[in-house]
């Protein structure tokens, strides 16, 4: 099975480009949003067209998609997964659901899978507390369950 | 339709208000924590629809205690039902709506004395409370403008607009002492008025905070809308955690919606006044909560916040004079210009007047949002309203002010939860997060854990915060390992107070204040795991060594069937062992003991 990739395909980076305000630096956020959304990451030359679009060294560009961890400049995997590390998902378990995600998906935090399948990440508190521990699949909150039990589950049949 | 003045606002509440006469209102919690509000909400109708009761079922906000979800209120007959299921449909239309009977099972047991109670007004630890700012918590569907409109909402800001000078505003502010709710307490008239009187052509609003967002966004936005008619910008924002999926899209709901009905946008309320807010998205980073690092985020630059000269009001976003104020401190500024700063000043302290929502958790019985005058003791925020520690064991700290708060013990339970009283115990009112611990757990490693988190968290601008904090963790990790030396004390105190002393923005400022706070209080335990290689809490694995203790042990083999390397032994109804070979101190025998037989020795 050859390595999966994603398709940066000519059309939708110029559809993300002429959505964007022409030489509107406060833009950059948005446009990285945008990037990240379409295809799972920054690629490196949709980072160069943006700089171009908004008239911004693309160091600016590299500079913020390097310091928010909702930007990356490698593909993520069709799920992301972000365990909660705030203090009351600590005390519910939450290292030990990190841990069972990590070695059953033979990743490092902040790692993917090779297929593309999964992303592993930590995040700060996300006022659910109540929860504990939690975790964010693609953006909508899990949790109130032990955690090998979920790890067994966020994972589906994946062992 | 626009709403072009003040009568047509009043006339808009009386019509929203009177939407549902004749019918019984039935609210369904649909915050973040509630799951399965949504079939509950579903249930309930299609069980009415068949009964041939009439209802009105509508959505509510989050009350603040999602571990009671999901919520159901009768606001009409003060009922208060937790822990709704779909099936308990029947029940709630025939029972509790038809005859005002709640089932034991769906009311609120009380934390501390077990009683079950139903009604709003009795459950102790909402009737505790003082909610200003969280006035409508749960009272409304934070997506409904007309909700919101009924309550009242945009009704200080109508008075501000047509009524009152901008002038007269800042006056107003200024004199009920309300402080700025986002941390540092700065009080938001002084800011207001540096505003209005910087030089410059036109200005910015800005709001920031995801909690009171996600709970009531109109009342955000009024506030802002009076900050911005106070200092006379003309153009706003709301900056929310992108990743907060609910609170962007009630912002931006609420930012349409109030706008198409002319309660922001051009000629406010039929006045001369235009206020354009927009929705601005950050990070979930910790320093995307700082003051300037908002702003420069805003402007599309890496969040990194800037010397605090010259201070926002002046030179603030894109250069401009800026108020940045908490979304905290906006929902309560209504309530201020509403009922006037005499009727403010009637709760809190003198220095603090008025309320502070703090965010209850960890080891405590009853957790979430509780709202409370300033001034208000630890102890009776802990053992009143979270009903005291959970389980069987007893408190032994809280973390006061969130990851950068300090370590408070048993001895500052009286303390006053406001800024002078905690400042002088190395606290901060900070976030407001007061995270309970019990006597199972270890000052030294929560100190590690914070303090490795906030180096993670450093935006990386300067070097105290930047370097000092990776070397506070990595001394407290070596401690917590058992490599710790006596000398390590001395070396982390000196460390904490060149972060504390030297970094640049507020959260360098405080994040050492874990390692000082928990040095000052439990120094003992600092010393047990430095000199005599153990930690008294039972946490640390490389200190710890557990043993059962005979005499307490039923033999009810408990510690056995979770022991996860089967170093437990011993016969039912005979006291067990633990093989200190094959333990590996995890503790999970000790969270499940219920005869307190596993001791730490």
């Amino acid at each position: 099975m050859s390595e999966p990739a994603i398709v940066i395909d000519a059309k939708r980076v110029s559809d993300l480009l002429d959505r964007l305000p022409a030489g509107e630096a406060s833009a950059l956020p948005e446009a990285l949003r945008a990037a990240q959304a379409a295809f799972r990451h920054v690629p490196r030359e949709v980072a160069a067209a943006v700089a171009r679009r908004l008239s911004v060294p693309a160091s600016r560009v590299f500079g913020l998609a390097t310091f928010h961890g909702e930007f990356s400049l490698f593909p993520k995997g069709e799920v992301v997964l972000k365990v909660c590390t705030g203090a009351a998902c600590h005390g519910r378990g939450a290292p030990t659901l990190l841990d069972e995600l990590l070695s059953k998906l033979g990743i490092a935090s902040g790692g993917t899978t090779k297929d593309l399948k999964f992303t592993v990440e930590t995040t700060n508190c996300v006022g659910a507390c109540a929860m504990a521990p939690v975790v964010s699949v693609n953006g909508e909150l899990r949790g109130n369950a032990e955690p090998s039990a979920m790890a067994k589950e966020l994972l589906g049949g994946r062992s | 339709m626009k709403l072009d003045g003040r009568e047509a606002f009043s006339r808009a509440g009386e019509a929203a208000r009177g939407r549902d006469a004749g019918r019984t209102v039935v609210r369904v919690c649909r915050g973040g924590g509630c799951r399965g509000g949504a079939a509950v909400a579903a249930a309930i109708e299609s069980t009415a629809r068949e009964a041939g009761t009439v209802l009105a079922v509508r959505s509510a906000g989050c009350h603040g205690c999602c571990d009671l979800g999901p919520v159901v209120t009768v606001p009409a007959a003060g009922l208060f039902l937790a822990g709704v299921k779909p099936a308990d449909a029947p029940e709630i239309v025939t029972k509790v709506i038809g005859a005002g009977e709640v089932p034991d099972r769906l009311a609120v047991k009380d934390a501390a004395t077990k009683k079950r109670f139903a009604r709003e007004a009795e459950i102790p630890f909402l009737a505790g409370q003082t909610r200003i700012g969280l006035r409508n918590a749960g009272r409304i569907d934070p997506a409904d403008l007309d909700d919101a409109i009924a309550a009242g909402t945009y009704g200080a800001a109508a008075k501000a607009l047509t009524t009152m000078t901008p002038e007269q505003v800042i006056a107003v502010i200024e004199a009920s002492g309300l402080r700025g709710r986002g941390g540092a307490g700065f009080s938001t008239g002084l800011k207001w008025r540096a505003c209005r009187e910087a030089t410059g052509d036109d200005r910015f609003a800005v709001a920031n905070g995801t909690v009171l967002l996600e709970i009531d966004p109109h009342a955000v936005l009024e506030g802002l809308l009076i900050a911005a008619y106070a200092v006379g910008a003309h153009e706003g924002f709301v900056f929310a955690r992108a990743d907060s999926a609910r609170a962007v899209a009630l912002v931006k709901g609420a930012i349409e919606t109030a706008t198409a009905r002319g309660l922001l946008g051009e000629r406010i309320l039929g006045t001369d006044f235009s206020f354009t807010v927009r929705l601005a998205l950050g990070g979930s980073e910790f320093v995307c909560g700082e003051s300037t690092a908002v702003l420069r985020a805003i402007e599309g630059l890496v969040p990194e916040p800037r010397v605090k000269y010259p201070r926002s009001a002046e030179r603030g976003l894109f250069g401009r004079p800026t108020v940045l104020d908490n979304s905290e401190t906006l929902a309560l500024v209504p309530v201020v210009v509403a009922r006037g700063p005499e009727e403010f000043r009637k709760v809190g302290t003198a220095e603090s007047p008025g309320t502070k929502v703090l965010n209850l958790g960890g080891r405590v019985r009853q957790g979430g949002l509780f709202e409370v005058p300033f001034g208000t003791t630890l102890r009776t925020l802990v053992f009143g309203l979270g009903g005291g520690v959970a389980g069987k064991r007893r408190f032994k700290a809280a973390m006061v002010g969130g990851p950068s708060g300090g370590i408070l013990g048993e001895a500052d339970l009286d303390t006053p939860l406001d800024y002078g009283p905690l400042a002088a115990r190395g606290a901060i009112v900070g976030s407001g997060n007061v995270m309970v611990m019990d006597d199972h757990s270890c000052p030294v490693d929560v100190a590690r854990y914070f303090t490795h988190s906030l180096a993670a968290e450093s935006c990386g601008k300067c070097v105290p915060c930047r370097e000092g904090l990776h070397h506070l963790a990595e001394i407290l990790t070596r401690i917590t390992l058992g490599e710790g030396t006596p000398a390590d004390l001395p070396r982390l105190r000196a460390l904490a107070r060149v972060v504390a002393d030297a970094s640049l923005c507020g959260l360098g400022k405080t994040a050492p204040n874990v390692v000082l706070s928990t040095l000052d209080r439990f120094e003992a335990e600092y010393r047990a795991h430095v000199e005599d290689r153990k930690c008294p809490g039972g946490v640390c694995r490389a200190l710890t060594k557990f043993e059962i203790d005979t005499d307490l042990c039923e033999g009810c083999q408990a510690c056995q069937k979770v022991c996860p390397t089967g170093a437990i032994s011993g016969a039912k109804k005979q006291p067990h062992r633990i093989d200190p070979e094959i333990c590996t101190a995890c503790g999970m025998c000790r969270t499940k003991c219920k005869f307190d037989a596993i001791t730490v020795v």
